[in-house]
């Protein structure tokens, strides 16, 4: 007989294990006098005990339920689970024996209703901890769980089974989601840079909290040692696949390796998928290893084109510019026909190209620093000495993303060397009035403020110009 | 309701009585004044239909032509060729209430709206047999009806005229069942502490006895007859005939030492000679015959008191009921193997009949379950003072007490309460809350109070109500008990294989019964789609083995039946539930996600049922499930008396492997199939027993099919997994829930999938398969898929064995709905 504990009929009639059935028809008329709309109740829980057989799932009730549910809390469940636990059959049996030698009931001879009403008690309380589960917020589920689980020691019963029964029945809309949100993302077909990144970036929560909540179950899965990881593997190996096919489709490396490395960050708390996790982190790293050395051995192809384009770039500049007087008009004739209009594109074009390695990169900046460097020092021989200073400004850009320190220094060298010689620019009249006026305004307009506000904007003027 | 009717409606007869709240009347047969009316119906050549006696008469000159015995396959589909007709049980049993109806007198058959009728059935109908009686009654035309256990009316009529208290046994053997049930009085209170009984033991089966050890016996050994003679129809005369005169001959034994069964027959046998009958039969061979059927019914009874949690002793005295307790000898052995006094105070033939006519005044024909009448009642005299009277509005006692019920104080009044019957006054009381007064009841039936109220001044006060009704009853009746257990299927947890039974009630439980249980989806649905929620519904005790219960229907919420929403795993599933006194159960499922309540008839009417004329496939497949059980268990029982019961169980196995349709009738194999129903139940109490010697067996075996069949084409991290898992079942092999058993079937997964590398496997277990077609009901993908692996085989396809392999097993018979798979899970 299922009861629960409002539901006994001893809490019904307000009468004790020890009353006899005078006592307990007297106690049923006497409510049922005084609350007529509970008669039908009452009059169950009559009949219940004074029925020899079926009063026996009411006794165990009352000395094994109530202990266990007149003090239940949930943060303590393995104190709930070690009073279930240490019940035994026997016992509740000698004391039902000996309520009933007061009671005048006929004794209990065997074991078989207590057992089996032990059996209703667990499964009251698996109800009584999945309506608190229900109540609680998913965040409270996964922390309550999770300290249970880091606590198992191997040495827990039914009850706290149960509970990990009852928490993956209520975070099942979470795994739920979680799975549905991973396959509807690993069908993302990464044709473009901004897909990989939205993978990562909406890929990671889902994982993260799919796991959070995952771990307590699997835990006590390793505990029992029933390793039933089904559907964290399910997730794990969803993900692991959009890597590979990252990796083989795309022959990318970087994305599939941060893939893994959210992978280990999240489910290495199973030893089986550890194992893999490192296996591919190595895999991965090596395979970026060999490719950098391959590269380093057989450049590519897009690189070499790029550095034969910007080495006859300094060809052409050192085949058609003279450093000596009287090539002023050529000089001058090759800067805008050949380097401006051709060359200088030329040279923007093959930079913005992307695949180039970060070795490559810098190698292709160094020459384009070598190109200003002897532009600008050609244009030093024609009369707009500001271009050469613009050029030695360039070089130094490029020098430093060379990373080349000897280049770095030289084209600084030069830079301030054009700056000692050229002239310092002039502010002319027009502009010297317009300061004037806007400080004379500024004062009169703000003050004080206005007054150091023109102050500060001549300054930057001033500034800039150098 | 002015009218109380009862009906008994019995395998061999049928009866009919009324009560007025007072006195009860057994209602006569018109035609032949008899107070029982046999359930039989004939039909003439010109296809007019008698009922009763001659319909009975006629059965034996002219079975073809009759239907009787029909209650035995109620809630079957088994049909009663009756003339051109062919009629089911439910439709037959309609024709005899109808009948029985019409020897009620004028005034209540005239006033039909004014008529409540209870209509008795064993207390061990099942859900099926219970809901065909009920269809039987519509059929009927009968108004309102409430069915209720044999057992209970039995008692009532019992209790009419015993007013003493203690503990009592009713021994009810009827023509075709056996009903026990044991009940406390206390103080004019009935309450029920248990009932039990057998669907197939009563008079019947005695007939049948004395007709097959002597008379077949002596018909062998005198004629020529050929070995099938029983299922030809050239004898089938011959059989109806003998078999009426062992009847009339077992009838005579109950007064007489020795009888006679002699006379023509009509019939020549093979030779040509006729047939004329003359065996010879004294009382002690026949009650040697009878010795196992009534050991079967004493055994029943003994069952019962345990359930009760009494011992013989607290009981005070057994009370036979029903037309077999007519022969002394059986209630001599009854008497002397329970140690307990017996009575024969009522009239066994119409007791039953009696006590339903009794019990049909407690019910309540207005509300809409038929619930029983309050006992305990209000109402509000005058609105004005606040006041209402609360009183017992139902008592077997001879005095009752009445209860003032004041909203607010009121100073200085006072109140008289007269019999209106008596003219029996209270005198003047002050008008207090809680203040009481005890009233005599001076008869039976109703007893009429007027209430007087009289302000300060002594002046009456006008009342909206001022009278009183309280009913003297010969007993209140305590609550009923369920007589079988009903449970839903329930996963234990997520993705378990295995499955338990959650009761919505057990056996003893008090009915009526209502309640609500809470389980959750173990499996997604989304609105539109084909998938399902499926519950299944057993009635029985037996745990461990769910598809050994009976199974009583299903109840399968689909994606079409909900609009909008998706049912997710673990969703929330509520369900309400109700299961009214005549044990009939009604469902209200809910489900919050989807927010959705579903009403749906459950029964598998139809499914569920069993054509006894083509049940012979069945009953030897079912047979060889429990032979395949005893001989698993027998590996692992240590103790004698189980060893003996199993041997029990084991030839119930061997009967119901060799039963034929042609050997044996429709009787037989109803037979056949409640022992196997009786052996399954042994057979789960000796696993429960046994269990962890059963678990020992179990674990090792599939320990050792490992290490000497497996280990060799596992994979080493397969290899961990299961030794794992044996690890774990080696823990759980004492406790109580299935755990073990999801280990095992966990354990038997991964297995299943090392060993299907081996072609060897594959080609045993195809082999296997095919050793046991009576395990596919789907013949034709039977055979074509056994012709598909014969080739696989011979061409050493594999993959493809592979493939029919997996097809077998999914159209092997499962239990119920093959369709169905239970998926929900205990919350």
């Amino acid at each position: 007989m299922t009861l629960t504990f409002e539901e006994n009929p001893f809490h019904v009639l307000k009468v004790s294990i020890y009353d006899t059935k005078e006592t307990i028809n007297e106690q049923t008329d006497e409510l049922s006098f005084e609350n007529p709309d509970r008669e039908e109740i009452f009059e169950q829980a009559r009949t219940i005990l004074l029925n020899p057989k079926k009063r026996i799932a009411a006794e165990v009730w009352k000395i094994v339920g109530d202990d266990i549910f007149n003090d239940f809390n949930i943060y303590n469940l393995s104190r709930i689970d070690e009073k279930f636990s240490a019940q035994n059959p026997k016992i509740i049996c000698e004391q039902i024996n000996s309520a009933r030698a007061k009671s005048k009931f006929p004794i209990v001879q065997d074991t078989t209703a207590v057992k089996s009403e032990l059996k209703d008690i667990r499964y009251d309380i698996r109800e009584k901890i999945q309506g608190i589960l229900n109540d609680m917020t998913r965040d409270g589920r996964i922390r309550l769980a999770t300290d249970i689980a880091d606590n198992l020691n191997g040495d827990f019963g039914v009850i706290v089974e149960d509970f990990f029964e009852g928490y993956r029945l209520e975070m099942n809309t979470l795994f739920d989601e979680a799975d549905k949100k991973i396959v509807e993302l690993g069908k993302i077909k990464f044709q473009f840079k901004g897909e990989f990144s939205q993978f990562l970036y909406e890929a990671e929560p889902i994982i993260k909290n799919f796991c959070a909540a995952r771990k307590p179950l699997d835990k006590m899965s390793l505990v029992i040692g029933t390793a039933n990881f089904h559907e964290t593997e399910r997730i794990f190996y969803e993900v692991r696949s959009v890597a590979i096919k990252i990796f083989n489709e795309k022959n990318l490396i970087d994305y599939p390796l941060k893939i893994a490395k959210i992978l280990e960050e999240n489910f290495s708390y199973l030893p089986t998928l550890a194992e893999k996790i490192h296996e591919d982190i190595n895999f991965l790293e090596k395979q970026n290893r060999l490719l950098e050395e391959e590269k380093t051995r057989h450049p590519n192809k897009k690189f070499l084109e790029t550095k034969r384009t910007l080495e006859s770039i300094i060809n052409s500049i050192d085949n058609e510019i003279h450093f000596e007087k009287g090539f002023e008009k050529s000089n001058l004739k090759f800067y805008h026909e050949q380097f401006r209009d051709v060359h200088e594109k030329t040279l923007k074009r093959v930079l913005n190209l992307k695949g180039y390695t970060s070795d490559e990169q810098k190698i292709l900046n160094g020459l384009c620093a070598i190109i200003y460097l002897r532009i600008a020092v050609a244009t030093t021989w024609t009369e707009y000495p500001q271009k050469s200073y613009e050029f030695f400004q360039a070089a130094l850009y490029f020098a430093k993303k060379s990373d080349d320190p000897e280049l770095i220094a030289f084209a600084r060298k030069r830079l301030d060397e054009w700056e000692k010689i050229i002239d310092k620019p002039k502010i002319n009249f027009t502009e010297w009035l317009f300061i004037i006026l806007t400080i004379i305004a500024g004062t009169i307009l703000f003050g004080p403020i206005g007054l150091i506000t023109g102050i500060i904007i001549v300054a930057k003027i001033l500034n800039k110009d150098k | 309701m002015k009218y109380f009717v009862g009906i008994d409606l019995g395998t061999t007869n049928s009866s009919i009585s009324t009560f007025d709240g007072e006195n009860v009347r057994v209602c006569k047969n018109k035609r032949d004044q008899s107070d029982v009316t046999p359930s039989a119906i004939y039909v003439d050549k010109r296809g007019k239909r008698f009922y009763g006696k001659k319909a009975y008469e006629n059965s034996f000159r002219q079975p073809e032509s009759c239907a009787k015995l029909f209650k035995r396959f109620m809630g079957t589909n088994t049909k009663f060729k009756l003339g051109e007709d062919e009629l089911k049980a439910e439709e037959c049993s309609a024709e005899i209430l109808r009948e029985l109806f019409k020897n009620l007198p004028d005034e209540i058959r005239e006033n039909k709206d004014e008529v409540g009728t209870v209509i008795t059935v064993p207390a061990a109908f099942n859900q099926m047999q219970n809901a065909a009686t009920l269809d039987a009654a519509k059929m009927a035309g009968l108004g309102k009806v409430a069915l209720m256990q044999e057992p209970v009316a039995a008692i009532m009529r019992v209790m009419k005229d015993n007013q003493v208290d203690g503990n009592f046994l009713v021994f009810d053997l009827g023509g075709g069942t056996l009903d026990v049930a044991i009940a406390e009085r206390t103080s004019g209170k009935i309450n029920f502490l248990a009932n039990g009984g057998l669907t197939m033991c009563g008079g019947r089966d005695f007939d049948k006895i004395l007709f097959n050890e002597f008379v077949v016996t002596w018909l062998k050994e005198n004629y020529s007859l050929p070995e099938d003679w029983l299922t030809q129809k050239k004898y089938q005369k011959l059989q109806s005939l003998a078999t009426y005169m062992a009847e009339n001959a077992k009838i005579e034994l109950s007064t007489d030492e020795r009888v006679k069964i002699e006379g023509e027959t009509g019939i020549e046998d093979e030779d040509g000679e006729e047939i004329y009958i003359d065996v010879e039969i004294n009382r002690a061979d026949y009650n040697t015959a009878i010795a196992e059927p009534v050991m079967k019914a004493i055994e029943t009874a003994r069952v019962t008191i345990e359930k009760s949690g009494l011992s013989a002793g607290d009981i005070k005295k057994i009370i036979f009921i029903g037309g077999s307790n007519n022969y002394k000898p059986i209630r001599e052995k009854v008497v002397a193997e329970l140690g307990i006094s017996g009575s024969m105070e009522v009239n066994p033939m119409t007791a039953v009949s009696e006590g339903a006519a009794i019990f049909a005044e407690l019910v309540d024909w207005n509300s809409q379950e038929h619930e029983r009448k309050a006992t305990r009642e209000q109402f509000k005299s005058d609105a004005e003072l606040g006041l209402s009277f609360r009183y017992e509005s139902r008592t077997p006692d001879k005095k009752a007490r009445i209860a003032v019920v004041l909203e607010k104080e009121i100073i200085g009044y006072t109140f008289e309460i007269t019999s209106l019957d008596s003219g029996w006054t209270s005198g003047s009381v002050d008008l207090k809350n809680k203040n009481l007064v005890t009233v005599p009841l001076h008869k039976r039936g109703e007893n009429k109070f007027s209430v007087e109220v009289y302000d300060k001044g002594g002046d009456s006060v006008f009342l909206e109500n001022d009278t009183i009704t309280i009913t003297q009853t010969f007993a209140n009746v305590g609550a009923l008990l369920v007589a079988h257990s009903i449970g839903v299927e329930v996963k234990e947890r997520l993705g378990s294989n295995v499955s338990r039974l959650d009761y919505f009630v057990r056996e003893g439980d008090t009915l009526p019964a209502k309640g609500t249980k809470k389980f959750r989806a173990g499996k997604k649905v989304r609105a539109g789609s084909d998938d399902s929620i499926n519950f299944k519904l057993w009635q029985g005790e037996i745990e461990d083995n769910i598809s050994d219960n009976l199974f009583i229907g299903a109840l399968k919420i689909s994606g079409d039946d909900f609009e909008f929403g998706t049912i997710i795993e673990g969703a929330e599933i509520i369900c309400n539930y109700t299961i009214d006194d005549a044990g009939s159960i009604n469902l209200e499922v809910e489900i919050p996600a989807v927010n959705e309540s579903f009403y749906k008839n459950f029964y598998s009417r139809e499914e569920g049922q069993v054509n006894f004329d083509k049940a012979a496939d069945k009953i030897n497949s079912d047979g060889k499930n429990l032979l395949e059980q005893v001989r698993d268990i027998g590996k692992a029982i240590k103790d004698d008396s189980d060893y003996e019961k199993l041997q029990q169980a084991g030839e119930i196995a061997s009967t119901a492997i060799n039963a034929t349709q042609s050997n044996s009738d429709r009787e037989e194999l109803k037979h056949i199939e409640e022992d196997l129903q009786a052996a399954k139940k042994i057979l789960a109490d000796i696993r429960e027993r046994n269990r962890k010697n059963i678990r020992r067996e179990n674990l090792d075996g599939w320990r050792d099919y490992f290490e000497t069949n497996l280990k060799r084409f596992a994979k080493p991290s397969e290899t961990t997994q299961i030794e794992n898992l044996f690890d774990r079942a080696e823990m759980l092999i004492e406790r109580e829930d299935s755990a073990f058993e999801d280990t095992i079937s966990e354990i038997i997964g991964v297995s299943y999938g090392i060993a299907i590398r081996d072609n060897e496997f594959v080609v045993g277990t195809f082999n296997s398969l095919m050793k046991n077609p009576d395990d596919f009901d789907d013949k034709a993908t039977f055979y074509r898929l056994a012709a598909a692996g014969k080739n696989a085989i011979a061409q050493r396809n594999y993959v493809e064995l592979r493939k029919i392999v997996s097809g077998l097993y999914s159209i092997s018979r499962c239990k119920g709905d093959e369709l169905l798979t239970v998926n929900i899970i205990k919350a």
